[in-house]
């Protein structure tokens, strides 16, 4: 099931007038949660619900076995990772390291067939398969007190707004939500609302719009200008941005309506001034886990610089390595380590607050370093969206040719742009907020009249169900 | 808890409200769906020939050169459970309909969009169109196949601003006897000898495609009973098709496209089918992409020569 189906639009009332009305005990509650989930999940396709509950007893039994056998403690927690990655491994990525293993095997002039399997990718299993091995770590780093109850760290592991694409939680901060008793937020609830409809209107307007253009630029981009090509980096940057931060948006407000509060995943990286910054706003929850627990335990930084940009490295090409079995993805994450490095050799780009705090406008030396790390980040998703590495290099080639200069912009682009650019807009407004449309509690300037409020949001969510198109997947499904 | 649900209430009522207006507006504006059902209910006591299928003979049919009362009701796209539909409602209101021309050709009947995912959207909004406009569930039809910002990849909203600012006339995206308006020579684009080239014609190998298979043999099979009880002459056009399409297609698809016609001949003996995919009459000008002739050049060659199998 996707937030913009029909079939969600009708199973999520559903679910919420059950958990708040029929199932009000936190345990009952936490039952429908797991329930609901399972349901969600199956609609995709019921075969790999057995995958999630191995998944999640595995993880509950670890947690309960270490607490137990606190001698053993670290070689169960090792048992659940191994078998957490191993399940990980086979789907994921067992035909791109028997393939690559036979490449190399033949290059070096050994015959070598790669025994490849018809092998369907669980939606949401690198997700969740993080989010449970952050439970058995935390458990035996006694972080956290192991659960004896099943079906709360079932409910944890496959909370359905963010089962399949996040954000990864960690189990310090939302297993302890399953634990206790929630009570209804009247204005929870109405900011889960709004943030969820600022989610839909960045994936149905803008990604789904930007989408369609960069897929059929893509599809056939050697007899594409330059420029429509920069046009198309452009687009790619603004769509995967809109896809996923929408898809958060939809999970972290879907989850408000239940009383969970989740962890923020994007906070508008696109006004970076480095990035070093970009990385701190962009996919959060997914660098903090392995700042947690890869760059941590590596040793972080608190060796020599050499360890750190080593630890660096690593990290971001097991980062990239995570979206997919691909070179591409690989290269991707180590192209982000190689703009990181003179970051940490100089100590430069680094932004604990937010763009022109308090300000209308950033200065021109700020603009110019969102521009710039904008460019960065744009070309390196490039590297992400391209099928393989050659066709990387042929898009690039023909973008970097004379054409580059032949300025158009068909009627599509200026749509999609314009998007773009009232997305832009709003997120600027409101880049301080946890999200675009956090009015707060006490409304400034017209917003503090309902009716204009209300406008905006009957506006908002009637130009995006009749505008949308294509009721498309959201691209960070297939991770 | 209760001040939340009232508001989710009045905001579920106030944009159920617009969308409902939305689509009724919709309704109001004439299209190709609307506009060929209407010319069939208004024409059914006089109509002769009657042309049904997809794209390849909506684009090239120019039923003024076929003489009085004579229709094209072929849509893009179309799949052949919409023409039975089509049929079963009026071959018997049709007191003086002499012929029907339906498409077929080396790959039909494999294809369709019911069995496969690739074509769900299309599928979803042709579905919604024939529902809304024709008034033709696809099967057991549900509320929201109706709805066309649920269902529908179309321009509704393009088309709901042009009818604001255009002649409602100017909507319909065909001509007053039904032939396709966008498919013309000088639109084709530069790249149209390369545009919707078949796949290479192997034999089909997917579940989809045994399923399209066997769906389509039971809708010709009653397309063809249905036209003998009523004592009307059906004519199947294999069109012509470029050489750049032509050399993806083997002869084993062309040798299964014959097995099938043989298949609905021995249902009904009279039924004629003619293959046109070599014939050389046919040239660069006279196409609008690979697989589909285009509305002027095409269409004034092709429709005269129809007509002489017609007057035989």
């Amino acid at each position: 099931m996707v937030f913009n189906s029909i079939q969600f639009l009708v199973f999520l009332p559903i679910v919420f007038l059950l958990y708040w009305l029929v199932f009000k005990p936190v345990r009952w509650q936490n039952l429908l949660i797991v329930v609901a989930s399972y349901v969600f999940y199956g609609w995709w396709d019921w075969r790999f619900l057995g995958l999630i509950a191995f998944t999640s007893l595995c993880s509950f039994a670890s947690g309960v076995m270490i607490e137990q056998y606190q001698r053993y403690g670290k070689a169960i927690s090792a048992a659940n990772i191994l078998i957490n990655l191993l399940i990980l491994g086979f789907f994921k990525y067992f035909n791109f390291f028997a393939n690559s293993f036979a490449q190399a095997m033949n290059s070096l002039g050994w015959h070598c067939d790669a025994p490849t399997l018809n092998i369907v990718l669980p939606v949401g299993i690198s997700f969740y398969t993080f989010q449970a091995l952050s439970y058995s770590i935390d458990v035996y780093r006694k972080k956290l007190p192991a659960s004896h109850n099943l079906i709360d760290v079932m409910a944890f592991i496959s909370f359905f707004p963010q089962l399949v694409a996040g954000p990864i939680e960690r189990a310090t901060h939302l297993l302890p939500q399953f634990q206790r008793p929630r009570t209804f937020s009247p204005t929870e609830a109405t900011r889960g609302m709004r943030q969820m409809l600022w989610g839909l209107f960045k994936k149905m307007i803008v990604a789904d719009t930007c989408g369609m253009i960069v897929d059929s630029m893509w599809e056939d981009y050697a007899s594409q200008s330059g420029f429509a090509l920069l046009l198309t980096t452009v687009l790619f940057a603004f769509q995967i941005y809109a896809d996923f931060s929408g898809y958060s948006d939809i999970a972290i407000g879907c989850a408000r309506l239940f009383g969970i509060k989740l962890t923020t995943n994007f906070k508008v990286p696109y006004f970076s001034r480095s990035i070093r910054e970009y990385w701190r706003r962009w996919h959060i929850t997914l660098m903090n886990w392995f700042t947690e627990y890869v760059y941590f335990p590596l040793g972080g930084s608190r060796g020599t610089k050499a360890r750190t940009i080593i630890n660096t490295i690593i990290v971001f090409a097991l980062s990239g390595l995570w979206h997919g079995a691909n070179w591409t993805y690989v290269v991707w994450g180590l192209y982000n380590a190689v703009l990181f490095i003179p970051l940490i050799i100089t100590g430069r780009g680094r932004y604990k607050d937010t763009v022109a705090t308090g300000k209308k406008l950033p200065s021109l030396k700020e603009a110019g370093l969102i521009l710039t790390t904008f460019a960065l980040a744009a070309f390196g998703l490039e590297i992400f969206r391209a099928p393989s590495m050659s066709d990387f290099f042929g898009f690039m080639s023909t973008m970097f040719s004379p054409s580059l200069l032949e300025v158009a912009f068909g009627d599509k682009i200026k749509v999609a742009l314009a998007y773009c650019a009232l997305m832009l807009i709003v997120e600027w407004i409101y880049r301080e907020k946890p999200f675009a449309l956090d009015f707060g509690t006490s409304p400034q300037g017209i917003l503090r009249y309902r009716a204009v409020r209300w406008t905006i949001y009957i506006v908002l969510f009637v130009f995006t169900v009749i505008m949308s198109g294509l009721h498309s997947n959201f691209i960070y499904f297939q991770f | 808890m209760k001040q939340f649900l009232k508001k989710i209430l009045i905001f579920s009522v106030i944009v159920t409200t617009i969308f409902t207006a939305y689509e009724m507006a919709l309704l109001k504006v004439p299209n190709e769906y609307s506009y060929k059902k209407n010319y069939l209910e208004e024409h059914k006591d006089s109509l002769r020939v009657l042309v049904l299928g997809n794209s390849h003979l909506a684009d090239c049919i120019d039923c003024s050169m076929l003489g009085k009362w004579a229709f094209n009701a072929a849509q893009p796209g179309r799949s052949f459970y919409y023409d039975l539909q089509l049929l079963k409602e009026y071959i018997g209101q049709m007191p003086n309909l002499q012929c029907v021309v339906l498409p077929f050709s080396y790959d039909y009947q494999y294809w369709g969009h019911l069995f496969e995912k690739k074509h769900e959207a299309k599928f979803n909004t042709y579905r919604c169109m024939y529902i809304k406009y024709m008034g033709y569930p696809y099967c057991d039809g549900e509320w929201w196949h109706w709805s066309e910002i649920l269902n529908s990849n179309f321009d509704h909203s393009g088309r709901l601003i042009d009818a604001l600012s255009k002649p409602l006339s100017a909507l319909t995206m065909c001509d007053s006897l039904g032939i396709e308006l966008d498919a013309s020579y000088e639109t084709r684009g530069d790249d149209w000898m390369t545009k919707q080239l078949p796949d290479t014609a192997a034999l089909p190998d997917s579940t989809e495609q045994r399923l399209n298979y066997r769906e389509n043999v039971k809708l010709y099979s009653e397309i063809v009973s249905l036209t003998r009880s009523h004592n009307k002459r059906l004519i199947l056009l294999a069109m012509p098709i470029y050489k750049t399409a032509r050399e993806r297609v083997n002869q084993q698809r062309l040798d299964e496209m014959n097995a099938f016609v043989k298949m609905l001949k021995g249902i009904n003996p009279d039924i004629e089918f003619y293959n046109f995919i070599d014939d050389k009459r046919f040239v660069e000008r006279d196409f609008y992409n690979s697989i589909h002739l285009n509305n002027t050049y095409g269409a004034r060659k092709f429709t005269p020569i129809l007509k002489n199998i017609i007057d035989r």
